[in-house]
């Protein structure tokens, strides 16, 4: 039999009360708390994935916040773009106006105040200012206006190429502005009669007309392996015309008066002298505003009395609703972009939802404490400490000396 | 019938001892150390009759004190254990506490930062997004001085426990020589009887010395004893004590070394420090806290080269280039300050070495000794394992450096004598030394101080490019690497002034190599050629400049890449993003650094490595609470033996008091039988 002393008794109850003590008060914290893990040493794996979690989902709001604000500058670009887009639409439909053989000069006149009003208007749209007052479409230099007009009246493209990016996700990035150069710079021109040389200046005769491109795949084949360029149109004795590459190669042959048909373009040259040199711009880009300004300035000032002005004023309309439709074809291209981007961060915004519930999910299950088994475990250690407490008491009072 | 009062009367005054002793036992139930006594009984010598001998009453023997010397050293040795285990664990759950704590700890500061250069990447020219990366990296500023100068405050906190240790130390010493001095010349020794009292005394000063460090007792003439350190240094001799000291350790004047006394000489007794609560000190301060300091430190290097680095190739919103986000990490005074000299090297003390960090990915942490041998040899030691990683010779120049992984250790001035130490510790004070070097929202750099125009420039204003590139190919913003040549540290040629692009724009002119194939050359605004006729690749995208810093002219700093189908006589034009507002492409790259692997070899990043410092603290603090409560349960085992034997039962002394009562009454009788007895024959004689 072993020996207690009475202070084995009084210690030994009173450290066992401690413990309990202890151990309840942790259930407390945990209950009080919400978490299991209050201190990484509860857990210190879990407590190192918990801080990993902690930024993951840090991460992942921030990339949310991104999406729904790249959703926003893509929805801004998008709507400026439609607006551009009805613009042209009233242009074109002005053009074709224009191009009505009936018209007086006054009527000219009305319809190129009312394009002057367009172009305007089209410039305020491509000056668009997002929320903190940068231009949207000027690349990086978003102080800066996209277009300027120049003292010529012309309006000139003013920023950079530069591309803002933002990051939707881990690696995954999408770009929210597009600098205006690709979209209302840099568009495709028709083809177009860009210099004539007569060969007696006192007499500058000679004119180019229906110049139209009917094949394009011609053309590329004609200039492979290099791209299309300019063409020299020169015309020989008795008529003869040949047309030359920039090299000085031979792209085919005509006659003067007769419509015929080189690398896939379909031409009449009239009224040409021998030694009259005409170039052919192919390949070239115009502005969406240069395409609008030249139709302006060509309605007001062409005078359509002699053949060589009614064929000039013919190509100008043909010229311009061919530009007109590549300015439109240039922006729609662009919105089938937007429409795309704004695609990717719809999915990117369904996935980081699933990734941030995911990793709260998991976050919970290391951290979170499980409410019905802590509150079991609280009333089973309360009562141990109560019966814990009622025995020590009883214990205590035992003594011999009372009996005395 | 005077042997029969006599008898009595021995009788009574043998219980009364008992009940003296019985009564010292019940006060003393609470008193700690006490052992337990009992009175020895034993018979008085028989008078011999021709009947034979009849006894003459009882004797007291000895007064007993129960005490097993076996069980009282266990309770010593699991004494010093659960000292150790819990000066331990409280210094440890501390440093938990502050470092897991979600206000304390460094983690939400850094993902907070993070946070706030993603949102300001989306709006670059935003002053309020550009006040929250400021905001936020003070924060994270904060929180980094903010543990470290919690560690601090532990650091001083427990050299204040370990002198005050000392001192508690010090004074059980004195007594126990004392003690032993008073029982040595307690009269009755010789005979056997031991002074109880003293004894006990002493046990329980030994048993409060081995709550602050282990130690063996052994017993000595004349009922002293012996105490010693773990590995046999003498702590009292007989009645001679040696004295405990504590002084700045000349190896690291942060830390305090313990020293012992005795006879005029003065030793280090560092490693003879264990067990106890000066024991779980020295625990702590290796083991926990060094390591905290050496782990957080490594967070703020990286962090600060990283953002430093990324942040010097940026632009700022008014044009100029990023410059210091942080302080720099390798500030001159601040490389010469990882660098400790031991106070006990040879005069005159002059030596100059400073630390640089090279690649804060392959730092590892820790702290190093750099010891010189005979000619410039020198060997490096890990400070935790002490084992030599690097030996070799350091010729006597100045900037001889030794390479070692992460940084650099550079020789400056001063003479180096044979026997000289230095601590080397990388990372020791880095989050002390952190601080946030930009103060203004536009001096933030956001955007990248490079572009592209597709084009050729026709005129001094960089803005004026004549697009008349007839190909489709297409070239990108460009990414920059450097503004300065890691190989030598000077600015590279487009970066020696502000606003501008030095030898910009750069041209990239395309052209026929007369087999049909394209290649491309890049010229600098004064017409001279960086890259002369480098063939272009369809189809992929080709890099323009060359990424190797040793490459010369090729290598300008930054990279672009061209692809698509340029057509010979196109042009690109690459020049300082002047006027870029509303570029973001650093903010990205800065944004980016806080998921990428840049620390521990390249494996974790920020938040990972201050992760692994929480979980390393964590394992040890849960690893201490399990080995704290293994060592109570242990002390109370042992305790409880003890008590077994020597502790007072007050039942067990309320049954003997009865027991001495009943038998001091009946001796009492006895008396009182020899006086009738007496009376009866007194008158029979009336």
């Amino acid at each position: 039999m072993i020996r207690i002393s009475s202070q084995q008794v009084f210690s030994g109850g009173v450290n066992r009360l401690q413990e309990l003590n202890a151990s309840l008060n942790k259930t407390q914290q945990q209950i009080s708390t919400g978490k299991k893990v209050n201190q990484p040493s509860d857990d210190p794996v879990a407590a190192a994935r918990i801080l990993k979690l902690d930024q993951e989902v840090k991460r992942i709001e921030t990339y949310q916040r991104n999406t729904s604000l790249a959703d926003n500058r893509l929805k801004q670009e998008e709507s400026a773009l439609a607006s551009a887009t009805d613009i042209i639409q009233r242009i074109r439909e002005l053009t074709v106006q224009a191009g009505n053989g009936a018209l007086s000069v006054t009527d000219r006149d009305s319809i190129a105040a009312e394009l002057q009003e367009r172009v305007d208007q089209l410039a305020d749209i491509t000056n668009t200012q997002d929320a903190s007052g940068e231009y949207v479409f000027s690349g990086f230099q978003g102080r800066q206006p996209a277009f300027v007009k120049q003292p010529d009246g012309s309006w000139q493209y003013n920023g950079d190429e530069g591309q803002r990016v933002l990051e939707i996700d881990d690696g995954v990035t999408v770009p929210v502005s597009d600098p205006g150069k690709g979209i209302f710079v840099d568009i495709p021109r028709a083809v177009t009669v860009k210099d004539y040389t007569p060969a007696n200046p006192a007499a500058p005769d000679g004119y180019i007309s229906d110049l139209t491109l009917d094949d394009a795949q011609a053309l590329r084949s004609a200039f492979a392996p290099r791209v299309p360029d300019d063409m020299t149109v020169t015309i020989g004795a008795a008529g003869a015309i040949t047309v030359t590459d920039p090299n000085g190669n031979t792209l085919g042959t005509g006659t003067v008066g007769e419509p015929f048909t080189v690398a896939g373009v379909s031409l009449t040259v009239n009224d040409a002298v021998a030694g009259d040199t005409f170039t052919l711009g192919v390949g070239d880009r115009q502005s969406m505003f240069g395409t609008i300004e030249n139709l302006i300035s060509g309605l007001t000032s062409i005078d359509k009395g002699s053949p060589k002005g009614s064929a000039a004023y013919d190509a100008l309309i043909a010229e311009s609703l061919a530009n007109l439709d590549n300015a439109q074809e240039s922006i729609t291209l662009k919105q089938t972009e937007l429409g795309g981007r704004m695609n990717a961060v719809e999915s990117t915004q369904g996935f980081l939802e699933d990734s941030n519930l995911y990793a709260k999910d998991i976050r919970s299950q290391l951290q979170d404490v499980d409410y019905s088994e802590a509150i079991s475990n609280l009333s089973f250690q309360s009562f141990v400490l109560q019966a814990a407490q009622q025995s020590f008491a009883k214990v205590s009072q035992l003594s011999l000396f009372d009996r005395l | 019938m005077s042997s029969l009062i006599n008898i009595g009367l021995t009788g009574i005054i043998g219980h009364q001892t008992a009940l003296n002793t019985t009564g010292n036992n019940i006060t003393n139930a609470n008193t700690p150390g006490y052992s337990r006594q009992e009175v020895q009984f034993s018979t008085q010598p028989e008078q011999r009759t021709g009947a034979g001998s009849i006894g003459s009453g009882v004797n007291v023997d000895n007064i007993r004190r129960l005490a097993s010397e076996y069980l009282v050293q266990q309770v010593r040795e699991d004494t010093s254990l659960s000292g150790e285990q819990e000066a331990l664990n409280t210094e440890l759950t501390r440093l938990d506490d502050l470092l897991g704590g979600e206000s304390t700890g460094l983690s939400s500061a850094l993902n907070n930062f993070f946070a706030a250069l993603q949102n300001a990447s989306e709006d670059p020219t935003s002053l309020p997004q550009r006040q929250q990366i400021l905001s936020e990296a003070q924060q994270v500023v904060n929180r980094f001085q903010g543990i470290n100068e919690q560690l601090i405050q532990q650091r001083e906190s427990v050299k204040t426990q370990e002198q005050q240790g000392v001192k508690d130390a010090n004074t059980l010493l004195k007594s126990i020589a004392d003690l032993n001095l008073a029982i040595s010349e307690s009269p009755g020794l010789a005979q056997g009887k031991m002074p109880n009292e003293l004894l006990d005394q002493r046990d329980e000063k030994l048993r409060q010395l081995s709550e602050l460090v282990s130690i063996r007792v052994s017993a000595a003439d004349g009922g002293q004893v012996n105490v010693s350190l773990n590995n046999g240094l003498a702590l009292v001799v007989g009645n001679n004590a040696a004295e405990f000291g504590t002084r700045e350790n000349a190896a690291d004047p942060t830390q305090l070394e313990f020293t012992l006394q005795s006879g005029g000489r003065t030793l280090v007794v560092d490693d003879q420090i264990v067990g106890g609560k000066l024991g779980g000190l020295r625990r702590f301060e290796t083991e926990g806290l060094r390591s905290a300091f050496e782990d957080l430190g490594n967070v703020a290097l990286a962090l600060s080269a990283e953002i430093n680095h990324q942040h010097e190739i940026g632009m700022d919103l008014e044009g100029d280039l990023g410059g210091l986000f942080f302080t720099d990490i390798n500030d001159p005074a601040v490389q010469n300050s990882r660098v400790i000299a031991n106070a006990n090297n040879q005069s005159p003390q002059n030596t100059q070495l400073a630390v640089e960090i090279t690649d804060t990915g392959a730092l590892q942490g820790g702290t190093y000794t750099l010891q010189f041998g005979n000619n410039g040899s020198y060997e490096v030691l890990d400070g935790t394992t002490g084992e030599v990683i690097k030996q070799g010779r350091l010729p006597n120049d100045p900037k001889a450096e030794i390479n070692l992984p992460g940084f650099n250790i550079r020789y400056e001035s001063g003479s180096i004598n044979a026997g000289d130490k230095f601590l080397i510790q990388p990372s020791r004070n880095a989050a002390a030394n952190m601080g946030l070097v930009v103060r203004r929202e536009e001096d933030l750099a956001l955007a990248s101080p490079i572009r592209a125009l597709t084009g050729a420039v026709t005129s001094a204003n960089p803005l004026a490019v004549a697009d008349t590139n007839k190909g489709t190919g297409i070239i990108n913003q460009g990414t920059m690497l450097n503004v300065r040549n890691p190989l030598t540290n000077s600015p590279l040629p487009g970066f020696t002034q502000q606003q501008d692009l030095a030898n910009g724009p750069l041209q990239v002119e395309f052209s026929d190599d007369g087999a049909g194939n394209l290649q491309f050359s890049v010229f600098d605004n004064a017409g001279t050629a960086l890259i002369t006729n480098q063939p272009f690749t369809q189809g992929v995208a080709n890099k323009v400049f060359s990424e190797d810093p040793g490459a010369g002219a090729a290598y300008q700093g930054y990279q672009f890449e061209i692809s698509g189908k340029p057509e010979p006589g196109d042009t690109f034009t690459i020049d300082f993003n002047a006027g870029g507002v509303s570029d973001n492409r650093n903010a990205q790259f800065l944004a980016a650094l806080g998921t990428a692997n840049t620390m521990n070899g390249n494996s974790q990043s920020f938040a990972e490595g201050y992760a692994g410092l929480v979980e390393d603290v964590g394992v040890k603090t849960r690893q201490s609470q399990l080995d704290l409560d293994a060592g109570k349960t242990l002390l109370e085992q042992s305790t409880n033996q003890r008590e077994s034997i020597s502790g007072v039962n007050l039942d067990e002394e309320a049954g003997r008091l009865i027991q001495y009562q009943a038998a001091y009454n009946a001796s009492a009788k006895v008396i009182s039988v020899g006086q009738d007895l007496f009376n009866t024959l007194l008158q029979s004689f009336a």
